[in-house]
This record gives C-alpha cells, structure tokens and sequence, in this order.
C-alpha cells in the first residue's frame, strides 16, 4: 500500500474515532448524560490540577487539632500537633474529684496512654475521675 | 504518513494517555513528594499500616463493586457497616448498656450471624425496591440510608446507653479480629488481613467462576438482552444486594473491634470511599464491567494517597475537598474511557 493510501486510511480512523463518540450513547448510570470527549478531557485537567492545589492549601494550614474535654474539670487549651508527634499535657483540677487518666471515650473504658500515643489525626482525650 | 500527521498521531496517544491516566499520575507524584519529605512513608510500618487500612475497607467495596456491575450503586453501605458494627459491640460486652439485662456476652458465632442476618436484610429490601418496582437504585438507597440512621440512633439510645460511644468488647473477639496474624519485624499485621484475603477470593469465585456472577454481569450490560436469554433479573439483582449487605456487615463486625468502639458515627461517609475506590479500579458505572483485582487496586490506591496525606499532617477538612474531585475525575475518566472505546 502506498503512503498516500496509508495516510489517508489514519485520517479516515481519527475522523471515523471522534464521529464515533461523539455519537456513542452512554447507559447505565449515565444514560442521561449527553457530553462530549474535549468537555471531560476539559474536566479531567480541571479536577486534576484543583486536587493539586487543594493538596497545597491543606500543606499550608497543616496539623491536627487534639482536643482536651475536662468532664467538668479545668479548661485545657487544644494543641495543633503534626502526625506522629507526642502529646505533652498538664493534669487538669476538678474540685473534689482526683485526676485518674486521660481516655479515648467519655466512658473512660479506652485508657490513652500517653507514652506510647502518637498523633495520627484529630481527636479528644476525655479526662476521668475519681471522686474524693 | 507525513511528519505532521505523525506528530498529530504520536500527541493524540500521548494526551491519551495523560487523561486516561491522571488519577495515577497523580497518586504517583503523592507518593513521591510525600517519601522524600517524610522517607519513613515507604518504611515497613507504614507499608503494614496502609495494608491493614486496605484489608479493613475491601470487603465494603467489594459489595458496592457489584451493585456498580449492574450499573446501580448503593449509597446506604455506610451507615449499614454503622448499624452492624453498633449491634455487634452491644452483644460482645460483658457490660451492656443497652441490654442491661445481659450479664455476659453473647457467643461470637451467634453476633456474627445476627449481624450478617441485619446485613443481608437491608440488602434484600434494597435489591427488592429496585428489582420489582423498577427504582433507582440512587433512590432506594438514600431512603434506606437515613432508614438505617435512624435505626442506629434509636438502637444507642436503648437501656442506659443514651446514645454514648460502645466500647469495652471481650478479648476473644478483639483477638479474633485484631490478633497476631504474623509478624513483618515488630509490626503486626492483624487477622482482618486473612478475613479480607478469603472474602476476595469468595468474591473472586462468585464473579468468574458462576453463574450468578455471568447473570450479574449480563444483567449490568443489558437487562432486556439478559432477560430474552433466560436470566432471572429480579432474582440476580436482589442476590446481588443481598451479596453487599453481607459484605458491609463482615466489615462493621470487622471495624467495631478494629477501632475498638462504635458510635453512631462508624461508617459515615464508608460509601463514597468505596465508590471511588470501585470507580477508580475500573467498575464503570455504564454497567457490565468490572474486575476484583481492579477493586483491590482502587482500594488499595486510595488507602496510600490517604495515608500518604496523613504522613504530612494536611488539614483534614481538606479530604472532604479532596476526596469529591478524585470522585470527579474517576467518573470522568470512566465516562472517557467508553467513550473513546472502539
């Protein structure tokens, strides 16, 4: 086959490609759905560089909040740590309650130990008591 | 060809590719940023952790996989793995709050089994709505989403609970779940891990390997040609749901002792994850096609741009941001992809 034959067959199969989508019906989920191959190449690029810069933004005001509910105890200011870093963390007063433990639920059955705990995301430490 | 057809040609392939694959374009350029600032990423712990994270959210997204297969979805997986992880946490305590006058915990076989029963019922009236009444599956599953909500705050409100978080499981159920599987060093991978890796190759075996699974995916592709060919399709999409509720349920009775408590927030937001996690590894939502390997790819891929975000402390309101654009773009390259398919 000669070059010009060769040519004009792969002008003819990108030509026959983009008339065929632009034909082709969605089913499914998205059997209503009427857009074209250059909207969702515009919307891929869009969404993609968007999920870059939303990774940027979040880089800049980075870190976790740990929040510290007393249980009616003194107030203890929440801490802005990084993953993976120690909690460092006053006994907080209640009169007539001594400070037992810190603990991961309101009911104090999850004991945080603040030895081996590492950030690793946002959360409360719950202060438990034991009455005086 | 000439040189500028050429060039034409070899820009067309390329952009193609860029587009096709920007969701791992990206996710690469995440591992890679992330290893050189924080290099403990790619060291053993992590790697474990991010298997573990894996195996604890395959077995969600291999219940909604199959609902995507027939080009449905099922937006009530979520808070179903919430209301399972509730119940199984209120029965295997030895102190229960919600059922005072349970002075011990039930045998595990028994919660198991109950939890799977609850599963496999909110599955079936899902699957029931959308086969004989012919209803969106979007539809049917929203209402049984907020259905099921409401269960789990009506349910932590029984007894003396009044709605406070469940915790204090047996040891043997916490060993069941979260114990020595074996050992990588010092870090332990727990045996949810061997659960997941025998509920995929169930899974594996339904999709392939019978004839439940080929119905399921006939019916995906084309519900009037699957029915002419003599397939049941009310039965094969109740069975499909029934399949998921199942699959959410393992993973609440999974998760109540992988996190070690339950509220009535476990579960919140399970779906969407597992949805884009299907999306992202292949199962398109035209319906028919999908594979469980592409599954355990999208899963696994999520799990390591997540953990890899974590590693650098990004602002976690960000996530939700985050995590609805991964949403967009997968159905976006999906919508693509059949598309450009000759």
């Amino acid at each position: 086959m000669s070059n010009k034959e060769n040519n004009n067959i792969n002008e003819t199969t990108v030509k026959d490609e983009a008339e065929a989508s632009s034909f082709k019906q969605f089913r499914g989920l998205y059997s209503k759905v009427n857009i074209s191959v250059k909207t969702l190449n515009i919307i891929i690029v869009v969404a993609s560089l968007a999920i870059v810069i939303c990774i940027l933004i979040g880089l800049k005001d980075r870190g976790y909040f740990i929040e510290f509910n007393t249980m009616g105890g003194s107030y203890i200011e929440p801490q802005k740590l990084m993953y993976g870093d120690e909690i460092s963390v006053e006994e907080p007063s209640r009169e007539g309650y001594r400070f037992e433990k810190w603990a991961l639920d309101e009911g104090c059955k999850i004991t945080a130990d603040l030895d081996s705990l590492r950030v690793d995301g946002p959360f409360t430490l719950y202060a438990c008591w034991i009455e005086e | 060809m000439s040189e500028k057809k050429k060039i034409k040609l070899n820009k067309k392939i390329i952009s193609d590719f860029l587009l096709n694959n920007a969701m791992f374009i990206i996710i690469g350029v995440v591992i890679v940023y992330v290893a050189i600032k924080r290099p403990t990423f790619l060291g053993t712990a992590s790697i474990i952790n991010i298997i573990n994270l894996t195996a604890a959210k395959l077995p969600i997204a291999l219940g909604v996989a199959g609902c995507i297969v027939l080009a449905g979805t099922d937006i009530s997986a979520g808070r179903v793995v919430g209301l399972t992880a509730v119940v199984t946490a209120s029965l295997l305590t030895n102190v229960s709050k919600i059922w005072p006058s349970l002075t011990q915990a039930l045998p595990i076989p028994l919660v198991l089994l109950i939890v799977l029963a609850i599963g496999a019922l909110i599955g079936f009236v899902n699957g029931f709505a959308v086969a004989e009444f012919s209803l969106h599956p979007y539809i049917v599953t929203l209402s049984t989403q907020l259905i099921t909500y409401g269960l789990i705050l009506i349910y932590m409100g029984l007894g003396t609970n009044n709605g406070m978080t469940l915790s204090g499981m047996i040891d043997p159920y916490k060993a069941l779940i979260t114990g020595t599987l074996f050992k990588v060093g010092s870090v332990v991978v727990p045996r949810y891990v061997l659960y997941a890796v025998i509920f995929l190759a169930i899974m594996w075996v339904i999709w392939n390997k019978t004839v439940f699974g080929k119905n399921m995916f006939a019916v995906g592709s084309n519900k009037t040609a699957a029915e002419v060919s003599g397939v049941n399709v009310k039965m094969t999409i109740i069975g499909v749901f029934i399949m998921a509720g199942i699959m959410y349920a393992f993973t609440g009775f999974i998760d109540a002792a992988r996190v070690g408590s339950a509220t009535a927030a476990t579960g919140l937001n399970y779906e969407a994850d597992a949805i884009s996690a299907c999306v992202i590894g292949g199962v398109s939502f035209v319906g028919g096609t999908g594979k469980i390997s592409g599954v355990i790819i999208g899963v696994l891929l999520l799990q390591v741009i997540f953990t890899g975000l974590n590693f650098l402390s990004v602002n976690p309101n960000m996530l939700y941001i985050i995590k609805g654009l991964i949403i967009l773009v997968a159905c976006a390259i999906d919508m693509r992809k059949y598309l450009t398919k000759k």
